[in-house]
């Protein structure tokens, strides 16, 4: 539990242009304790290693293939596992101010129990997001993408429920699982449950992390602060992340139940 | 709020050692432990005392059997919470007690319960069985539900008002403390859904047909020595509930290089 580093930071970049990632590398090199940032590169090329400030906080990681989400965050936590207290895992296409993150981790300072952490999470525009959620069952994840229109409104309660729309969005509670856009984690902790489960290429490995460290310690919702989070929902877009979307969902389905999980059923029974 | 840990333990010298670690390397929290031995000759004592003074209270003599033993050390306790632990069994990690110290700071109760897993005796992170112990209800007595007794930690005024393991029973000694303090008492209960016990496989009441119907016998005295009735159905269900832990394909942590094991 040796922490020479308060908080490492790891950013995994796939053909991300400088410009889109300047602000937020910014924001993390600038940050008032001792810190470190990886910036893994599964891109095919690596030129955005010319681009990079040189600093010694700073470590470019270029894999020269794409190890998919969770393996390349798992290069970066495998380095800081006994010198790191916390562990941020963070997307690309987030905007945050260096003081929310140290509200946060006061925060983890002083709640021992809680293994991961989400703030409040904003669109540009400043609408919320709404990333907490129960853990999925086939229905939902099926229904989400490719129920038509007409009877999606008929089973939109099913929808908000699964992203806890009727919960208060502006007060702490604990989520079973929350989104991997923006993860808080204790180092201790993930020497307990395990890095993500690299199976998952990708989509669904925030869900399995967040599942096995729910299963254990506190996993907390917490809109004391807010980042801004560029959406993309990519696998609506591109057909292949279509693909890996559904590879996940048979990955994590087959790891947890299709439809009999005990542990699904209780905790989201109690959260409806 | 301290928390007075009790092991009991009969010629276990091969997992004690890792019961006992898993209790002081627990963190934020106060601890008395307890280890009451029944006069083992296998090393067990050995183990135990290498641990000095680490263990707050250690006892070793014969004794009549392992909920015996647990009522001897919850006589001796002095913490205001009590924590059961065997010694086959271990904590998940090192922040369960202190966990379970928050929730009885938090919400008004009696008694804290939480999940477990079984784990393979040979691997521990090889998950054999899970056991939900899912939010109380008192109806839930009669389809024969109780919440695991390894993973239920009760104040110890409890135990001091209602009165601890009934010794004359067998297998259903620890069901019956169930019906007891939170059906028949009505003690305040609060559910954390999260496994922090994990207990090697193969317990008391398991295995054979006949032991299986021994158990069921047993069961029922539960009932009766309380004076309440179960509902018909009751003494069929609670076998089966059994049934449906089983998972076989279920690790504690992700396999994906044989590093992330060693630890």
């Amino acid at each position: 539990m040796g922490s020479e580093i308060k908080l490492s930071v790891s950013l995994v970049v796939f053909n991300h242009s400088f410009e889109s990632i300047q602000a937020l590398v910014h924001t993390v090199l600038n940050l008032p304790f001792a810190h470190k940032l990886f910036i893994i590169d599964n891109s095919p090329t690596d030129h955005l290693s010319s681009q990079l400030p040189q600093k010694p906080q700073l470590q470019y990681v270029f894999t020269g293939e794409n190890l998919g989400y969770g393996g390349a965050h798992n290069l970066a936590i495998r380095k800081i596992l006994n010198q790191s207290s916390y562990h941020l895992v963070v997307n690309p296409d987030i905007v945050f101010e260096g003081e929310a993150l140290v509200q946060m981790m006061t925060f983890l300072d002083q709640s021992p129990n809680i293994g991961l952490l989400m703030p409040k999470v904003l669109y540009g525009s400043g609408e919320i997001q709404y990333l907490c959620k129960l853990f999925p069952t086939p229905f939902d994840l099926i229904m989400r993408r490719f129920i038509p229109g007409f009877l999606k409104n008929k089973l939109q309660y099913r929808l908000n429920q699964y992203e806890l729309k009727h919960k208060d969005y502006n007060k702490q509670m604990e989520v079973p699982n929350l989104s991997g856009c923006f993860m808080l984690l204790r180092v201790d902790v993930l020497k307990i449950v395990g890095l993500f489960d690299e199976r998952f290429f990708m989509y669904l490995e925030d869900t399995d992390l967040s599942r096995r460290i729910n299963n254990q310690f506190q996993t907390m919702y917490y809109p004391e602060v807010s980042i801004i989070h560029k959406y993309e929902k990519g696998s609506y877009k591109v057909f292949k992340l279509l693909v890996y979307h559904i590879q996940s969902a048979f990955k994590y389905f087959n790891k947890y139940g299709w439809f009999f999980d005990p542990v699904r059923t209780t905790i989201n029974g109690n959260l409806k | 709020m301290k928390v007075s840990v009790i092991t009991a333990v009969f010629s276990n010298a091969a997992f004690i050692q890792d019961a006992i670690r898993s209790v002081l390397s627990q963190e934020n929290v106060e601890i008395e432990y307890i280890v009451v031995d029944g006069g083992s000759k296998d090393g067990t004592v050995e183990t135990v005392l290498s641990f000095g003074d680490q263990i707050t209270k250690f006892i070793s003599e014969p004794d009549e059997g392992v909920y015996f033993a647990i009522n001897k050390g919850i006589s001796m306790a002095t913490g205001e919470i009590i924590a059961l632990l065997h010694s086959d069994d271990f904590y998940a990690n090192p922040w369960v007690l202190s966990q379970v110290v928050e929730a009885f700071e938090k919400q008004q109760c009696d008694a804290v319960y939480s999940n477990l897993y079984y784990v393979n005796e040979g691997n521990p992170n090889k998950i054999a069985r899970l056991w939900d112990s899912g939010f109380y209800k008192k109806k839930e007595f009669y389809r024969g539900w109780m919440p695991p007794h390894p993973a239920f930690f009760s104040k110890r005024e409890v135990y001091e008002k209602y009165g601890s393991f009934n010794t004359s029973l067998k297998s259903a000694a620890d069901y019956e403390l169930m019906l007891r303090l939170i059906f028949k008492n009505g003690i305040k209960v609060h559910y954390i859904p999260k496994f922090f016990v994990l207990m090697r496989t193969g317990g008391a009441s398991n295995r054979s047909f006949l032991n299986r119907l021994k158990a069921n016998i047993e069961d029922r005295k539960a009932w009766t020595i309380n004076e309440l009735k179960p509902k018909w159905y009751t003494m069929l269900l609670k076998p089966l509930l059994k049934l449906f832990q089983y998972r076989f394909f279920n690790y504690l942590k992700p396999i994906h290089s044989k590093d992330d094991f060693i630890k």
